[in-house]
């Protein structure tokens, strides 16, 4: 694996401003690179600033009362200072986005062949002729069945599951560079959502396209991800790589959202809640944003935002005081 | 405490000029049974479009049922009328899923949770002001909420008041259906804890109905697997989740993710095929074999029936047995 | 410890200021004060309504009095000077005093129209809503008729009836509305009865009449103020239009807009003032209305409350 970054985030800030109101750093200094071929997986609740992450990288916030600064690099290029014309030769072709809800993500009146060979087309992928051919083949690939008459089928036609596999296949049409999924598997049933998380990481792996994998499920992340971020109030909170952060959390969000879930292999213990909601922060500017909430909280905690560090897990943590025990769960059942 | 006995709610499917003829149903429940011992938990899982919600529902009767019958004590729910069905209902009360839409958003904290009390004559006067900011006590909610609206809470506060709404008519049952798959997961365990405080303060007997196996592998006691419209299995919880019998429990417990990174790369995944038939057009025989890896002959032509193949562990299954014979190897 | 909670209490009022017990009503009134657009609809609005209350005391004069009628020749209307702020109509009466009190006849031909018919439609639309089944057929069938006939065929056949007269217009502006606010208020109230809030309700074991008084009709007024704003400013127009076309009191010294916009159709090149100024008015209520109905409908719009 190349050890140069194709994605680079820095200091990236979005900030959100409407007359009258006060403004709201969704995003408040995140920084982060994307490698060659890795899956990255992006943790964070409401209000984390996960998504609008996201939507800044592709440069798919409304112009309008959003202010973005800071720096990403693909391949050494600027994304944020790009113009409009160069995003669309990077939106599909180079980075490419799956959402979370399919049937607002589909055009409901297009049939599905027609989304998908627009994408082809717009990039230059393959000819008009060649197009339906290499359409019944990305939907092959996704495993929709009778791949040919699917391209005749509207949205509406299909299930969930298979349009969430539409889904990506029109994102992985161009073969990008990187896979940007934002929930994809949220509002899918549990089965279907093994089903296609399986399938993202089969096509990932196979094409060494990166992937970026936003979600608020921490089952799925441990299933499927390189390296983990946590995000807190605009922040990250705590990264490193997978193991080594699921096995010996240091900050104390993390470590609360692990004894928060309730588990399928575990039996017995009680639930230890997050006390207050994602609602309950305070500026990073004033402290440490999850301080109201945090069992630990000193004061230390205030009055300066703490900075990321390196941690003795050999993960990235930000707080003055990270816990170092293992955690210990219940009783495996 | 609650017996239900082959219940089927057939929602009709019409057509017609002017006149609506009825061309077909959507058999969303069709042919359940299920008991729940009083103060105990029973999880109703499944995914969707198998006709959890609609049991719930049909359980508090706010969906017609077509046939079968609801009691609850000794109180035969689904054949009550009118005034008579409404003194019953305070009985059986139910937590919502949406906390947006469950709360009418014109009516403030305080007067949404004293509808039930006033509706059923349990307290006069000042009594029900008091009685009002008790439950707000016992839900973990400031006093000063029952002057404010619904739009003023976050999501797992708003949920809180749904739930101290349902207490408010000191009800026996409570359906929970789906109460904090709308919730931050920070905020779910807040809930969760909750609803165990309050079972085992109040003595209450909850049906819980969720897609999420592992809130209910938390919470309940004894678990019951639905797939388009029927159940496949039933047995007390620890039993299901550590031994599982139903092909379709085998492939839902091991898509369920955990995360711990140790466990996910070790596992095994059952991935099922395909998807969810139509319920208004369901496969016959066992409503499961179009996606069974199991699938054999017998299936397509006779429909199991739940059956007990060990001791409190039922199964609708013609090949249970063979199957866990098999793994067992 | 105590010191941190009290740092992070003081920290976390900086942040948010909660107005305690905010109804939706009082959030709707502050989002509208906030709308530029609104308070400028609004404006006019109220001042329309002020004028037509306290026209004795504003028109300058008499609106039938017509004593400078030897000033108008067939070829010379005059038009505004110290005297008379906006002229002289063609018969010699004050314009200014004629368009005050033309506010009037506008403001009642228009509300109560607008109130007799949007009672009846809502009416119908809560029996159509609360019961559903057969009375919701029938009231569907009722409106469907009542749609298919033209009001202007209507007004016509009124006034045929009872002869000309306010009353005449009144019926015609009102009838209309019938089946507009019943649809409204029917399709509002059947969207309202799917919502869980409804079902929590029904569950809670509440009765019919609270179920809709307290649950459901309160939620699905929503559109029907809206579409009562609205419809203020086309009942001002229709009734003007009305008039214009002759249908209106009988008696000629009535102020009312559209009576004198038809009066000065004569006048037009020598006067022109006498058309100007009589629609110009007519559509600065209109359009103060539109702005205020537009405005409204988006402060009461649920989606921007979350």
């Amino acid at each position: 694996m190349n050890n140069e970054p194709i994605l680079s985030v820095n200091d990236l800030h979005v900030t959100f401003q409407t007359r009258g109101t006060t403004a709201l750093r969704a995003v408040d200094g995140v920084s982060f690179d994307v490698h060659a071929g890795e899956t990255l997986g992006v943790v964070g609740e409401s209000g984390s600033g996960k998504s609008v992450t996201s939507l800044a990288i592709l440069g798919l916030l409304p112009k309008r009362g959003v202010t973005v600064s800071g720096s990403i690099r693909l391949d050494g290029k600027e994304l944020l200072t790009a113009s409009e014309r160069e995003m669309l030769t990077v939106r599909g072709r180079r980075i490419a986005m799956v959402f979370q809800d399919p049937m607002s993500s589909l055009n409901p009146v297009l049939t599905v062949g027609r989304q998908l060979t627009e994408v082809l087309l717009r990039h230059g992928v393959c000819t008009k002729r060649a197009a339906p051919d290499r359409a019944a083949d990305l939907l092959d690939r996704v495993g929709i069945p009778s791949a040919r008459q699917r391209l005749g089928n509207y949205p509406h036609q299909l299930s969930g599951g298979m349009r969430q596999r539409v889904m990506i296949a029109i994102a992985l049409a161009c073969e990008p560079e990187i896979l940007i999924a934002d929930e994809p598997t949220t509002a899918l049933d549990v089965t279907i959502q093994a089903q296609v998380l399986e399938l993202l990481m089969g096509l990932v792996r196979d094409s060494n396209t990166a992937m970026v994998l936003i979600t608020h499920d921490l089952g799925v992340v441990a299933g499927t991800c390189d390296r983990v971020h946590v995000m807190y109030s605009g922040r990250i909170a705590e990264s490193g790589e997978r193991h080594r952060l699921f096995a010996n959390p240091h900050h104390h969000y993390t470590r609360g959202l692990l004894a928060s879930v309730p588990r399928l292999d575990l039996v017995g213990g009680k639930l230890t809640p997050i006390p207050g909601s994602p609602r309950d922060v305070i500026d990073w500017a004033d402290g440490c944003a999850f301080a109201p909430r945090c069992p630990a909280v000193t004061e230390q905690c205030l009055g300066v935002a703490p900075e990321l560090v390196p941690a003795a897990n050999g993960c990235m943590v930000r707080c003055v005081h990270p816990a170092t025990e293992p955690v210990s769960l219940g009783v495996a059942g | 405490m609650l017996t239900v006995r082959d219940l089927r709610v057939h929602f009709p499917i019409v057509d017609g000029l002017l006149f609506n003829r009825k061309v077909g149903a959507i058999r969303a429940v069709d042919g359940v049974d299920l008991d729940i011992a009083q103060g105990e938990t029973l999880g109703l899982v499944g995914e969707s479009g198998c006709g959890k919600s609609t049991v719930g529902k049909a359980v508090i009767r706010l969906v017609p049922i077509t046939t079968g019958t609801v009691r609850f004590g000794d109180i035969e729910l689904s054949s009550l009328k009118g005034s008579e069905l409404r003194h019953a209902r305070r009985h059986v009360q139910m937590i919502f899923q949406d906390p947006y839409a469950s709360l009418n958003p014109r009516q403030n904290v305080g007067s949404i949770i004293a509808e039930p009390i006033r509706t059923h004559d349990l307290r006069h006067g000042a009594a029900v002001g008091q009685r009002v900011l008790e439950l707000l006590d016992s839900v973990g909610l400031p006093r000063g909420a029952a002057n404010r609206y619904p739009h003023e809470f976050s999501g797992g506060q708003r949920q809180r008041i749904g739930i101290a709404r349902a207490l408010a008519a000191e009800p026996s049952l409570i359906v929970a259906d789906e109460p904090v798959s709308a919730l931050d997961v920070s905020i779910q365990a807040q809930v969760i804890n909750l609803m165990e405080e309050l079972q085992e303060q109040l003595g209450l007997t909850i049906l819980m109905i969720s897609h999420d196996l592992a809130v209910v592998h938390h919470i309940a006691d004894s678990v019951a697997v639905m797939y388009l419209g029927g159940i496949v299995e039933k047995a007390a919880a620890g039993m299901l989740y550590s031994n599982p019998l139903h092909p379709y429990t085998l492939a839902l417990l091991s898509a369920v993710p955990v995360p711990d990174p140790v466990v996910e790369d070790q596992r095994k995944r059952t991935v099922l095929q395909g998807d969810l038939p139509s319920p208004a057009n369901p496969p016959s025989g066992c409503r499961f074999r179009t996606r069974c890896p199991f699938a054999q002959e017998r299936c397509a032509e006779e429909q199991p029936v739940l059956r007990e193949i060990q001791p409190g562990h039922y199964v609708a299954c013609h090949f249970a047995e063979q199957l866990a014979a098999e793994r067992a190897q | 410890m105590a010191t941190v909670q009290e740092h992070l209490q003081s920290l976390m009022g900086n942040r948010v200021v909660e107005t305690a017990g905010s109804s939706l009503t009082r959030e709707t009134w502050r989002r509208l004060r906030a709308n530029r657009i609104a308070m400028v609809g609004g404006a006019v609005i109220v001042f329309f309504v002020l004028v037509a209350i306290f026209a004795p005391w504003l028109a300058p004069y008499d609106p039938r009095v017509n004593t400078w009628f030897d000033q108008i020749r067939p070829s010379s209307v005059p038009g505004p000077s110290r005297e008379h702020w906006f002229g002289l109509d063609e018969s010699g009466r004050d314009l200014l005093s004629r368009i005050i009190y033309g506010a009037r006849t506008s403001l009642v031909i228009g509300i109560v129209s607008l109130a007799i018919g949007a009672s009846i439609g809502a009416i119908f639309g809560v029996l159509a809503g609360a019961f559903g089944g057969w009375a919701d057929s029938l009231v569907m069938r009722v409106t469907d008729v009542l749609l298919s006939v033209p009001s202007l065929l209507l007004a016509l056949s009124v006034a045929a009836v009872i002869g000309q007269s306010q009353t005449a217009v009144m019926i015609a502006v009102a009838v209309p509305n019938i089946p507009l606010f019943a649809r409204l208020l029917r399709s509002s109230m059947m969207a309202e009865r799917e919502k869980d809030y409804v079902g929590a309700a029904v569950s809670v074991g509440i009765k019919r009449r609270p179920l809709v008084m307290s649950h459901i009709l309160p939620n699905s007024l929503g559109p029907m103020i809206v579409q009562g704003t609205l419809a203020l400013a086309t009942a001002v127009i229709d009734a003007a239009a009305l008039s214009f076309l002759g249908l209106g009191s009988a008696d000629p010294g009535v102020p009312e807009w559209g009576r004198m916009l038809a009066n000065a159709q004569r006048y037009l090149n020598v006067a022109p003032h006498l058309c100007l100024i009589p629609g110009f008015v007519i559509f600065i209520t209109v359009l103060g209305f539109n702005l205020f109905g537009e405005s409204l409908r988006e402060a009461l719009d649920p989606k921007l409350r979350r």
